[in-house]
């Protein structure tokens, strides 16, 4: 108020007092002031809540994307499957990206694009066809050019979760389908792009519907009021709380562009209820309902969230399929009236079912062990608060077709062995790890017999006695001294006794608990005889088995005790996958890696984890070692893979069995992967099973399954192949019925050739023509 | 090509290992299969017709010497060019098609794949994204994990980009793989030497 006012009043209105006045100008100064402090603060609390809101998003976690390329091995279901987790619908005539048809072993699919690390990859049409598990040719569906390679956009396997249960799929202005933004106007708010934040117009129409109507039809809420009211979700409906959101509307529209309160909007709104789990935003609703992109949506599948703005339980698509079709037809009626849609895509699209997946995916990671890998491994590079609120896109080595062929592997097995053996079926507990060899990109795993209960991870946590699995680290530490090793030097296998640390005496036995004598190195690991490995490795020293153990890969501290020369150390089966990777990849130690790149949400490289590796032993040992699990799994411990896998496999593997049979170890490579699994029990009771009878059937039915890539080995530059006669472990003779062909660092193969056709013994391989003379 | 078996492997008789390779050579069939056949093509022999590709072929130790020794020029490596890789490409791949209507071999076509990486791989190199060729190289080591080439691409811009215990295992590693290849495992030498001249001068 003016002086001015004030003195007039004054001078007409005497009754007035001026220390009346003066009360009521105070209190008038206070309410304003009040209202003032009232209005900053809606206006602090509502711009907090938009600013922090907008960014508040979980890392989204990827699967590796399946490269297309003629040659590669996949089977027309397995590829219909991943087609199916991305999402892509099947229709006759695929029109848009993410469509495909698929006819017996043809398909037609219109790729999606999508940016990745190094390079986008643009929607293409695609012809592809398939015969015995491989892609035979891939073309340009409309042009009809060869296409050597198609990247399709990759699975989300799972989200980095805040402690708080909301989740959101980022969607900016961009990805907004301009259809949407019309609908969202001409059903909820016909002049948002005019008003002020409050539409007067709106309320007095839906006044007026109301009226006539006789209750409540129609809101007279802007978009903007809708907003405000989602961000502080309460249900009240009191004339106050409108009153605040009317005000908090016209700040917003002050502070914000239209835009930006649009795409606030549709990232914002509440779309549905996942257990927990609130289902905000036009993004996230798409994945929940569709399971698909928000741009990837057709027009009745838009229709329909926009439908379920007004009341997302009321019009829930999966509860009230009457009602919520209704009101879908309802805005597609709307879309045709205002000309956004013709008349036939009308038709068409009301005549469309629902088309909401059957069941709501869980917003439980469905691979949580993996999920976990990742989580710990990124950990090492951004906080949990980067992770679970900046939206960054994590690009993983997740092979969704090996995890699946390695779930089912396991949970059939385990429950076979479960129930045949004495144990209670309920507590055989498992895991398995595979990764591909050259790369040392960590392709699956599973940290339980229930792949999905994201409990305790025994994949990486389970550390356990790693029984014969040792084995291989005592006999490379041998080989690396070919004057002293060979495959085919003979060691002793007759019974010893051990001094342990303590003063006690030990006498390990073997597995069959016989002595076999003198037997060659390379019998004495394919049959993982303990007696001549204890002496094998006594010999070799024990600091110096520990330091080749760290070379491949081993970081845990390993105390230096004769016990762990049969596997008294305990380690991961994750443990166990690093040190056999580093033998199958030929000494070449690769850090096993979940994660190739991260992004921003926006798609900005933010970093890369390449592949790095590092030269830690000699190739020829490691070759030779390898090839004796060759032989472990032709003809040793490991035989049983051949019941499964065919014969012509080159398969290098090792048993692993811990005292009293409470541990069961496989671990084996063939081709371009390598897979390591493990049995056991939680509290380490005895599972009745060796590693042969146990694990190695889950190994085995896992290899069966995926793709191993077999190709030619190549043989290191130093080797050399010489005929042994496996008896004595000399130069095979005339005669010799058991002569093996062995692997040889250059001039370490025996000079003596074994004499088997006569009555024995040996001769110089200088005098064997000599002697055949006569 | 990732053979590298020697003759005197395949001579030996009764041995067990020539046994696990013949028979993985007869039967990892189509691979090998297709091996012989581009190896028969592009050497202009008349073998072709004893080898059907879609049969494991029987193959005697003879004919595996043979494939071996000759260094099989599956695709020409990527210094060239992008159009004559190109060219390269196109003339294997109706090569194929004359042999075998309909049905994609996989060594050749994976090889136009590789190519089509390794093209996007020194365009990335040419931009100045040393970090982005890696990650197409990577690519084509998903695809073709034991090609040697692969692994000496990959060290040369690792050294390029000062990463110098990288190159260094990067081409010790190609050069485990490259069996044959004298002339790439003399390249992949040079850079081991140049690291650890490099090395020797730090100290």
């Amino acid at each position: 108020m003016t002086r001015r006012s004030k003195r007039k009043r004054k001078k007409t209105r005497r009754i007035l007092s001026w220390s009346r006045l003066r009360w009521v100008l105070l209190a008038g100064v206070l309410l304003t002031a009040g209202f003032i402090a009232y209005v900053v603060y809606l206006d602090y609390s509502i711009r907090s809540q938009f600013e922090g809101k907008r960014w508040s998003i979980p890392a989204r976690v990827y699967a590796r994307p399946l490269e297309l390329y003629p040659g590669k091995q996949i089977s027309a279901d397995q590829f219909e499957n991943e087609l199916i987790v991305l999402a892509y619908r099947k229709t006759k005539k695929p029109k848009r990206a993410g469509h495909y048809w698929r006819d017996g072993q043809h398909f037609y699919v219109i790729t999606r694009d999508f940016i990745f690390w190094d390079s986008p990859e643009a929607s293409t049409p695609i012809r592809l066809s398939i015969r015995d598990n491989y892609v035979v040719t891939m073309d340009h569906a409309t042009n009809g050019e060869f296409l050597p390679l198609v990247r399709m956009d990759p699975a989300t396997i799972g989200r980095i979760w805040p402690s708080h249960t909301e989740d959101r799929v980022l969607v900016q202005v961009d990805d907004i389908p301009p259809l949407l933004t019309q609908a969202l106007i001409l059903v909820e708010d016909r002049h948002f792009f005019s008003h002020k934040g409050i539409s007067l117009r709106s309320i007095l129409r839906a006044f007026l519907a109301n009226l006539r109507a006789g209750g409540t039809v129609q809101g007279g809420s802007t978009l903007t009021q809708q907003l405000v009211k989602n961000f502080f979700l309460s249900n009240e409906r009191t004339l106050w709380r409108k009153f605040n959101e009317a005000i908090m509307a016209l700040l917003l529209e002050y502070h914000y562009e239209k835009q930006e309160i649009l795409e606030a909007y549709i990232n914002e709104i509440y779309l549905g209820q996942d257990g927990r789990r609130a289902i905000h935003g036009f993004g996230l609703a798409s994945q929940f309902y569709f399971d698909k992109p928000l741009k990837n949506l057709d027009i009745q599948e838009v229709a329909l969230l926009v439908a379920m703005v007004k009341g997302a339980s009321y019009y829930s698509p999966r509860r009230y399929v009457k009602r919520a079709m209704d009101r879908r037809n309802l805005v597609i009626e709307i879309l045709k009236e205002q000309g956004e849609i013709s008349e036939n895509e009308a038709l068409s699209a009301k005549a469309s079912g629902l088309g909401v997946t059957q069941r709501a995916k869980s917003g439980v990671t469905s691979y949580p062990a993996f999920m976990d890998l990742v989580r710990r491994q990124l950990q090492r590079d951004y906080r949990e608060q980067d992770l679970n609120s900046e939206g960054l896109q994590i690009f993983t080595t997740f092979d969704p077709i090996v995890q699946t062929e390695s779930e089912k592997a396991l949970i059939k097995r385990v429950d076979q062995l479960g129930k045949s053996r004495d144990t209670e079926a309920s507590k055989l507990q498992a895991a398995s790890v595979v990764v591909s060899i050259e790369s040392g990109e960590v392709l699956s795993m599973i940290g339980g017999r229930n792949p999905r209960f994201a409990g305790f991870n025994r994949a990486l946590d389970a550390v356990r006695p790693i029984g014969s699995l040792v084995k291989p680290a005592v006999y490379l530490t041998a080989l690396s001294r070919p004057e002293q090793y060979t495959l085919a030097s003979l060691i002793d296998d007759s019974p010893l006794t051990l001094k342990l640390e303590n003063g006690d005496e030990w006498m390990p036995e073997n597995f069959d608990k016989q002595s076999h004598g003198l037997v060659p190195l390379y019998q004495a690991l394919a049959n993982s005889y303990n007696l001549s490995t204890a002496r094998l490795g006594m010999d070799v020293g024990l600091p110096e088995i520990i330091k080749t153990f760290k070379r491949l890969g081993v970081e845990r501290e390993v105390k230096p005790y004769p016990s762990m020369l049969l596997g008294a150390v305990a380690l991961s089966p994750w443990e166990i996958a690093q040190v056999y990777h580093t033998l199958a990849a030929g000494g070449f130690r690769t850090p096993l890696r979940a994660i190739t790149a991260v992004l921003t949400a926006k798609g900005e490289p933010l970093q890369r984890y390449p592949l790095s590796i590092q030269q830690v032993l000699d190739t020829s040992p490691v070759y030779l070692v390898n090839y004796a699990m060759r032989i472990a799994a032709r003809n040793g411990t490991g035989r049983a893979v051949y019941n499964v896998l065919p014969q012509q496999w080159v398969i290098a593997s090792k048993t692993g069995t811990s005292n009293d049979l409470r541990d069961s170890w496989f671990a084996g490579f063939a081709g371009d992967k390598l897979g390591v699994v493990w049995l056991g029990m939680d509290n380490n009771e005895p599972t009745g099973l060796t590693g042969a009878s146990g694990a190695l059937r889950v190994w085995a039915d896992t290899f069966n399954n995926i793709d191993v890539a077999l190709s030619l080995e190549s043989v290191p530059q130093n080797i050399e192949m010489i005929d042994i006669d496996a008896l004595t472990g000399l130069r095979g003779g005339f005669g010799c019925t058991e002569n093996i062909e062995l692997p040889f660092i250059i001039g370490s193969a025996p000079d003596d050739v074994s004499r088997c056709s006569g009555s024995g013994g040996t001769m110089k391989k200088g005098f064997n023509w000599f002697k055949e003379l006569f | 090509m990732k053979a590298s078996v020697r003759s005197s492997n395949l001579n030996a008789q009764g041995g067990l290992m020539s046994l696990f390779v013949a028979v993985r050579l007869a039967v990892n069939d189509i691979k090998t299969g297709y091996l012989f056949l581009i190896v028969a093509v592009l050497a202009g022999c008349a073998t072709t017709s004893e080898m059907p590709p879609m049969q494991a072929p029987v193959i005697t130790s003879a004919k595996i010497d043979d494939a071996i020794r000759r260094p099989v020029p599956v695709y020409e490596f990527p210094e060239r060019d992008a159009e004559a890789e190109q060219d390269a490409g196109q003339g294997e791949a109706q090569g194929i098609e004359l042999q075998s209507p309909g049905y994609s071999n996989n060594s050749t076509s994976t090889s136009r794949t590789v190519l089509a990486l390794l093209d996007q791989a020194s365009k990335q190199e040419n931009m100045g994204r040393p970090e982005r060729a890696a990650a197409a190289l990577e690519r084509a080591l998903r695809i073709e994990p034991k090609n040697a080439r692969l692994w000496h691409r990959l060290a040369v811009i690792r050294f390029e980009q000062g990463q110098y215990v990288q190159a260094e295992s990067l081409a010790a590693k190609s050069s485990a793989l490259a069996a044959g290849d004298w002339h790439l495992k003399q390249k992949n030498s040079e850079i081991i030497q140049q690291v650890q001249q490099r090395r020797a001068y730090l100290r």
